[in-house]
């Protein structure tokens, strides 16, 4: 309880110096980019006074609160659905990787992939992926997935996969260095010797074991996502939090730039004091044992 | 001797490869950045696919990507290197300080955790925004990197030094009395290398990722000019060049213009990442300080010299041209010569040809001219004022000459007529509900300015109106000005004095003055129409003094402009003065002979020239300075193998007879390149010209010939006559000054030169 209360105050502390921080920096920062005559890629051929400077409550028509809320919203489908990924298909290939750990190229191969993957920047990832789908949709001849645009369907593919993959590839790589471990232990070795088949070991006595470093390594992948979701967001047209903060700098909109940026801020935040948590429960748990 | 890890050469040989990418690439690069193709062989434009024009293709402004990504690695990888640098430097700073005091570890930590709470791209975007403008420096872009990544390294290094702090050796070395400081260097440092060289390799690999973010957002280093609905960066930095080439149709058609970029980036964040990891590999359980003795260090020292010191030595292209813009300069910097016959002995002294037989093209022309200073004397019961003429900031008039008006002495009674509005002389226009209002509209409820006071036989005072507000953020502007005068003169007005408050302003402005617009547009017919002037507020403020509000007071209360329904406006603000005004004006017809000087290089023309178009005397501002320019730059031209064509451009008559009867001496020649000159007064030189694609390559020759000079940043076209309508179908550029205080005479003989030089040289980008 008292590490909840720490890390809680923590975060509000950390946000609330950031809001003090933007809102000093950015209306100023927005009032010289206001005296160029310039826009930014998001809204090229923005001129000086045109309509394309409206505040975004004025574009969307809404309180700020609400744009940046269903921005929000509309982020944390993609966050719900890189968690869901990185925990369903990240531990799977974990496993398989711990499973072929005795097979040297197999596993070498694997290790080697998902480091790589891993390594790859989710904007690259975004733009690869465009290319691939189109040309791959060139080849067959029909339009395979939408490669911009929000919607909660086959919009999802693409922004969803750029962010998840190297969630995915952080979680099976760890997941396969700690269940490779565990399947090496005496009493898996025991329970083996026992006949017990390697499905059932791995669900009724492994997982157990290697779950905690799993969801901590599902929550670092999920606050790798959050940084790059502002340019994800952007590539894909996916109007989260990220884009909105994004077009708030294309509009010079200045108290929309603070909110989104703060509501992102407060995703990391939270998202790091889950890691932290999570950590200290597996640790004193640990040292219970 | 011990082994060294494959990887380790395997990627520092990749790293040197890039380092002399970025050393080289500019020399042995095919093309300048500036040199672009807009029209293919059968006529398609760019981006040009790889194998054809270009080995890899074009981009979208139809420029090499091959001598793109070459010119480019300079700048891409300074900037990420220096980001990368600093983040590390910044990061171990703040992690050693942190771990020796618990007060700065709260404040670094702090610090450290609201930076990395927002996304690292927008952060930086922030930080760039800072410092954003038209030419936005790559300073501010190391920055942004720096300050967005340096909590990484700070986490990594503040960890591993808790975890060195409680080694045992530090223990030990405690025990035996070492200073920390002796501890961290001697100690520690061996052990941090591997964890440094990975995070300095991390560093810069995840500071390209960055750039080229920065870059799809729209911010790039350097100068960016519009281009097609594109934003096309001056400099070929990859992650820019990575962000235009992402259009939707280079996604579906046109993917080398991305692919080429993003294979250049990729390969040096691997080449960078490869290297780190193998150091850190490396020296994992090895002291790389113990390894690296005076000799070793020495070797590799001279080895990295004589790699990158060649760089420095060699040539830059087009080395002469520079060459030439200095000596240029050298001459322009004796006392001026710009008059005619100088220029004409100076074709003669530099063995220039005269074309058609002899240097003159001369043509017999009359114009209505002024011929001397106006003088303008106020006598109002405070005194007598004599004012001065001009266009500066000390002057407080200037003769309008157009059409409408005309010249001579006058001794007259002032009135004056508010804003010089009558609803009659705007009767409003039939508009739907959607369209925005029109003048008469606005103004229709206003009191007549005339129905009060009798103008007739008077000098009338009356102030400029911009524009009128229409609802709560709409204006419609007012009409020009000499609807304004015209209505005084049909009235019978004997003079007209317009008051302006943006007079100064537009005196310092080129081609934005709608005073001398009117007389180049509409020139003068006839001296003895009565005259018009445009004077200061301040001439306004005496002559109404003490007879009501004064033109000041009257603008403060209409600030910025009058509204259409403001009910003061309903009675009228003229009145009849007790001031006089003595005005002289000599404005005489003058008949006389324009004589325009031409000469080339070469006797027989050739098939191709660059004309060199001195514009003297200008309509501008009456000055010479172009022919001094021209005067100073001759002696650059000689020996020189291409046709160069000079002209001493005269103004005096029909502008635009004068510059055909110049075209048609040329006979047909194809012109590459007119350079105009003309008006070269002002801090800086500023272009203009309609072709964008011409815009970077004056802007680099311009920096190249170390000229002072504002980004030309949009297509235009003067709105002062020049002659260079004659050329309007080809490639042209008009140099003039921004105005204001200082002489650019010798910049422009530079520059000239440095043109003459390129084309000499045969620069690809004049020979398109």
């Amino acid at each position: 309880m008292k590490l909840v209360v720490l890390g809680a105050s923590r975060v509000v502390l950390t946000l609330v110096a950031l809001w003090a921080l933007l809102g000093a920096v950015v209306p100023p920062v927005m009032e010289r980019y206001r005296a160029f005559n310039i826009a930014l890629g998001a809204n090229a051929g923005c001129i000086r006074g045109s309509p394309c400077e409206r505040p975004l409550e004025s574009v969307y028509a809404h309180p700020l609160a609400v744009v940046v809320g269903e921005a929000t919203l509309r982020s944390l489908a993609l966050l719900a659905g890189v968690a869901l990924l990185a925990l369903s298909v990240g531990v799977l290939l974990g496993i398989a990787g711990a499973l072929l750990r005795h097979r040297p190229w197999r596993a070498g191969l694997l290790a080697v992939g998902l480091a790589l993957v891993a390594a790859i920047p989710s904007f690259f990832l975004a733009y690869f992926l465009q290319l691939a789908v189109v040309f791959l949709g060139g080849m067959v001849g029909r339009r395979l997935v939408p490669v911009f645009g929000f919607g909660l369907d086959a919009h999802l593919a693409l922004p969803l996969l750029s962010l998840a993959v190297p969630a995915v590839a952080a979680t099976a790589h760890l997941t396969a260095a700690r269940v490779g471990e565990v399947l090496d232990a005496d009493f898996v070795t025991a329970a083996r010797a026992k006949g017990l088949p390697t499905s059932w070991l791995v669900r009724r006595h492994v997982m157990p074991h290697a779950a905690p470093l799993t969801l901590e390594a599902a929550v670092s992948g999920l606050r790798v996502s959050v940084a790059s979701l502002p340019i994800v967001e952007y590539l894909f047209v996916w109007n989260g939090v990220g884009y909105i903060a994004l077009q708030a700098i294309a509009q010079k909109d200045a108290p929309a730039l603070v909110a989104s940026a703060l509501v992102l801020a407060a995703l990391f935040s939270l998202l790091g004091l889950a890691f932290e948590l999570r950590q200290a429960v597996f640790y004193r748990l640990a040292a219970a044992r | 001797m011990r082994r060294v890890d494959p990887w380790l050469i395997v990627g520092l040989a990749l790293v040197g490869a890039l380092v002399a990418v970025a050393a080289y690439g500019e020399r042995f690069a095919p093309y300048e950045p500036i040199y672009s193709v807009t029209r293919g062989p059968d006529g398609e434009r760019p981006p040009f696919p790889p194998g054809g024009l270009f080995l890899l293709g074009s981009d979208n402004a139809g420029r090499d990507l091959l001598s793109l990504v070459l010119h480019g690695a300079r700048a891409t990888l300074a900037i990420v290197c220096l980001a990368g640098l600093i983040r590390l430097v910044a990061g171990t700073a703040a992690a050693t300080l942190a771990i020796h005091s618990a007060s700065i570890r709260v404040v670094v930590d702090a610090s450290a955790e609201v930076v990395s709470a927002i996304p690292t791209t927008l952060l930086a975007l922030i930080v760039v925004l800072a410092f954003f403008g038209p030419d936005t420096p790559a300073v501010a872009f190391v920055g942004a990197l720096a300050v967005a990544g340096w909590a990484g390294p700070y986490r990594v290094l503040r960890a591993e030094l808790a975890r060195l702090r409680g080694a045992t050796f530090t223990e030990g070395a405690r025990a035996l009395g070492a200073r920390s400081r002796d501890i961290l260097l001697r100690h520690h440092l061996p052990h941090l290398v591997p964890v440094l060289a990975l995070s300095a390799s991390q560093q810069v690999a995840w500071s390209f990722v960055a750039l080229a973010e920065l870059g799809v957002l729209g911010a790039f280093v350097g100068a960016v000019r519009p281009l097609d609905g594109l934003r096309v960066p001056q400099i070929p930095e990859w992650g820019g060049m990575l962000a235009t080439g992402r259009t939707v149709q280079n996604l579906y058609l046109t993917r080398w213009v991305f692919l080429v970029p993003a294979a250049a980036l990729a390969l040096a964040a691997v080449a960078v990442a490869l290297a780190g990891t193998a150091l850190a590999r490396q020296y994992a359980r090895r002291n790389f300080f113990s390894e690296l003795r005076p000799r070793r260090g020495l070797v590799g020292a001279l080895a990295i010299s004589l790699a990158l010191v060649p760089a420095a030595m060699l040539p830059e292209r087009y080395a002469a041209a520079p060459q030439a813009a200095r000596e240029a300069r050298a001459l322009a910097a004796l006392p001026p010569v710009d008059d005619t016959a100088s220029v004409e002995r100076a074709f003669r002294e530099a063995g220039l040809h005269p074309i058609g037989g002899q240097y003159a093209v001369e043509r017999r022309a009359t114009q209505v001219l002024q011929t001397g200073r106006a003088r303008l004397t106020l006598q109002t019961p405070a005194g007598e004022v004599e004012l001065r003429e001009g266009w500066d900031r000390e002057s407080d008039f200037a003769p309008v000459l157009y059409r409408a008006t005309g010249g001579g002495r006058h001794e007259l009674p002032v009135v004056f007529a508010g804003w010089g509005i009558s609803p009659r002389d705007f009767p409003p226009k039939l508009s739907t509900t959607w369209a925005p209002p029109d003048f008469g509209s606005a103004v229709r409820s206003w009191a007549d300015d005339y129905a009060g006071v009798d103008v007739r036989g008077k000098a009338l005072l009356v102030l400029r109106l911009a524009a009128v507000k229409t609802g709560t953020s709409g204006a419609v502007i007012a009409p020009a000005v000499d609807a304004f005068i015209e209505g005084a003169f049909r009235r019978g007005a004997a003079a007209v004095l317009v008051a302006d408050p943006r007079r100064k302003q537009q005196a310092v402005s080129r081609g934005g003055n709608p005073y001398r617009d009117l007389a180049e547009v509409d020139p003068p017919q006839d001296p003895a129409r009565p005259p018009a002037f445009v004077v200061d507020v301040s001439v306004a403020d005496q002559l109404l003094a003490g007879s009501g509000p004064t033109a000041s007071e009257i603008y403060a209360s209409f600030s910025p402009f009058p509204g259409a329904r403001d009910p003061r406006l309903e009675a009228s603000l003229s009145r009849p003065l007790a001031a006089k005004i003595r005005i002289d004006l000599p404005v005489e017809i003058v008949e006389r002979t324009s004589r325009t000087l031409l000469a080339a290089t070469r006797a027989d023309l050739g098939d191709r020239a660059v004309v060199i178009w001195a514009v003297a005397p200008s309509r501008l501002d009456r000055s010479r300075a172009a022919a001094a320019a021209l005067h100073a730059a001759v002696r650059s031209l000689k020996g020189s193998e291409a046709t160069v064509v000079l002209v001493l451009f005269d103004t005096f008559g029909d502008v635009r007879e004068n510059a055909l009867a110049v075209r048609e001496r040329l006979n047909g020649l194809r012109v590459d390149l007119v350079l105009g000159m003309d008006a070269l007064a002002g801090p800086k030189l500023r272009f203009i010209t309609p072709r964008a694609d011409l815009q970077p390559v004056i802007d680099h020759y311009a920096a190249k010939a170390n000229v002072p000079f504002e980004l030309t940043l949009e297509s235009g076209e003067a709105n002062w006559p020049t002659g260079l309508v004659a050329f309007i179908e080809h490639p042209n550029v008009l140099v003039t000054g921004t105005g204001g205080p200082g002489d650019r005479t010798a910049d422009a003989a530079a520059l000239i030169a440095y043109v003459v030089a390129r084309y000499q040289a045969r620069s690809p980008e004049l020979y398109r």
